[in-house]
């Protein structure tokens, strides 16, 4: 019986054990622990902290009803020319993204229709928000790709704020090449023209501080 | 009890056909299992989102049979085949071929296979829609197919989303995800030309991924047959409910 005890207390410690170090916590919940332990905030290492999308934050994009965009190609009404759309942990756009953005984020494609069947999805601006509750710990930094912003950096992409969140437009850092080239990465056919899709990356990439709204 | 829950052997690849396989135990199977959560970032990885990276590694550990990577505590019990339960949906079926979807004004039979592959996953997650009534459900969205706005409507959250991968990439990803339960939404295209083409990867079976192919005169069942006639994977992506 003792020897069965005595096992069974070996097996809890290496279980728990194993899984504190299979452990994977989520950066938020590190800080929120930061938070609250005060003597814990001396110790040095920088932590990442995950970002939003703008609909995690409430936050929403309104673009003016008088706005439209008009895809020369289709002889129909298509319903919508770009979507706002929420990027996860989960995707992977390949090489329409160059830096990876860590947790989540917002992006707007424009809608490509070559082949009439579906619309493609063209990335004209990557935007992340952040709680100010968390950048505001002295620990955290905002990391595009291997890149650590200091505050001082992340000002220049600031496009929102309010007294709960703030939104940077990342797209510089994330499209590091001119949106011509994502043109031709995009490209899925030859007589398509795919101008229109500029008109979008210049409205959204020039008006996006004025249409951040929260909900 | 975790050591039980997830140090379950993997079983050995029995020859399963599709016409064989029983899909009410496998859906019960599915019932049991956890869903699994999304977990933190990995910061070291720059490659692959982690959600994209842990389908990723169970597909590679299923094809290669080595589950070691995936570590005793993994709460998937990965085996060297699994189906769904999907519902194979034709768009050139007579009861819905001749529909029209708008705006573009295609027919099912001729422009309805992103449709009709959709209407396929939102079956599976609970919505048992036809390529017919989910035409009307999408309305003016229903061709050219706009695949966020289809997700929203339902309620749906896009994952794993992957942007023109490699063809192994796409396969093994496939794997990956069918093995966490989800089916796979993959468009196809050939070349580079704007040819393109929707089916839904619903199981695997050894390193197979296989398809419902909502063209009823291709039919094809296995993802390789597009892969190897010179078919890209355009994009894939998972829906959840």
């Amino acid at each position: 019986m003792k020897r069965v005890l005595i096992l069974a207390s070996l097996c809890v410690l290496i279980l728990s054990g194993c899984n504190f170090k299979n452990q994977n916590c989520q950066t938020s919940d590190v800080i929120s622990s930061i938070n609250t332990n005060s003597s814990s905030s001396q110790l040095g290492t920088p932590i990442p902290i995950n970002g939003f999308s703008l609909e995690d934050l409430k936050l929403q994009i309104c673009v003016p009803s008088d706005i439209k965009f008009q895809d020369p190609n289709i002889d129909f009404d298509m319903p919508e020319h770009y979507s706002v759309m929420s990027g996860d942990p989960t995707f992977d756009l390949g090489a329409y993204m160059k830096a990876k953005l860590y947790g989540n984020y917002t992006y707007v494609c424009a809608l490509t229709v070559e082949n009439t069947i579906a619309a493609m999805e063209l990335p004209v601006i990557f935007l992340q928000g952040f709680n100010l509750e968390d950048i505001e710990n002295k620990r955290a930094v905002i990391m595009v790709g291997q890149r650590q912003l200091s505050m001082e950096e992340l000002s220049a992409y600031e496009v929102y704020r309010d007294e709960a969140a703030v939104v940077y437009n990342f797209s510089s850092l994330v499209m590091t090449e001119s949106f011509d080239d994502y043109i031709e990465i995009h490209k899925a056919s030859t007589t398509y023209d795919y101008s229109w899709t500029k008109d979008v990356y210049h409205y959204f990439q020039n008006h996006i501080q004025e249409i951040i709204k929260r909900k | 009890m975790i050591l039980a829950l997830n140090t379950t052997v993997f079983a050995l690849p029995p020859t399963v056909s599709v016409e064989e396989y029983d899909y009410e135990a496998e859906q019960q199977v599915l019932n049991e299992q956890p869903y699994i959560p999304m977990e933190s970032l990995d910061f070291n990885d720059n490659d692959y989102a982690i959600e994209n990276k842990k389908a990723y590694d169970l597909g590679k550990s299923i094809q290669q049979r080595d589950f070691s990577r995936l570590g005793i505590f993994s709460i998937i019990s990965p085996q060297s085949y699994r189906f769904l339960a999907v519902t194979h949906y034709y768009q050139d079926d007579s009861e819905w071929a001749s529909d029209i979807m708008q705006p573009a004004g295609y027919s099912i039979a001729d422009g309805g296979c992103a449709l009709t592959s959709f209407a396929m996953i939102s079956s599976y997650l609970g919505d048992y829609h036809t390529p017919r009534t989910m035409n009307i459900a999408l309305g003016n969205k229903a061709c050219p197919f706009l695949r966020d706005s289809a997700a929203s409507q339902f309620g749906y959250t896009i994952l794993n989303s992957l942007s023109a991968p490699s063809n192994s990439t796409a396969v093994t990803t496939s794997i990956g995800c069918i093995a966490l339960g989800r089916p796979v939404f993959i468009c196809l295209r050939k070349g580079t030309t704007s040819n393109y083409h929707w089916v839904v990867a619903y199981g695997y079976n050894d390193n197979s991924v296989m398809i419902l192919d909502p063209e009823g005169d291709w039919d094809y069942s296995n993802l390789s047959t597009y892969l190897n006639n010179g078919w890209n994977v355009r994009y894939l992506n998972t829906f959840s409910a």
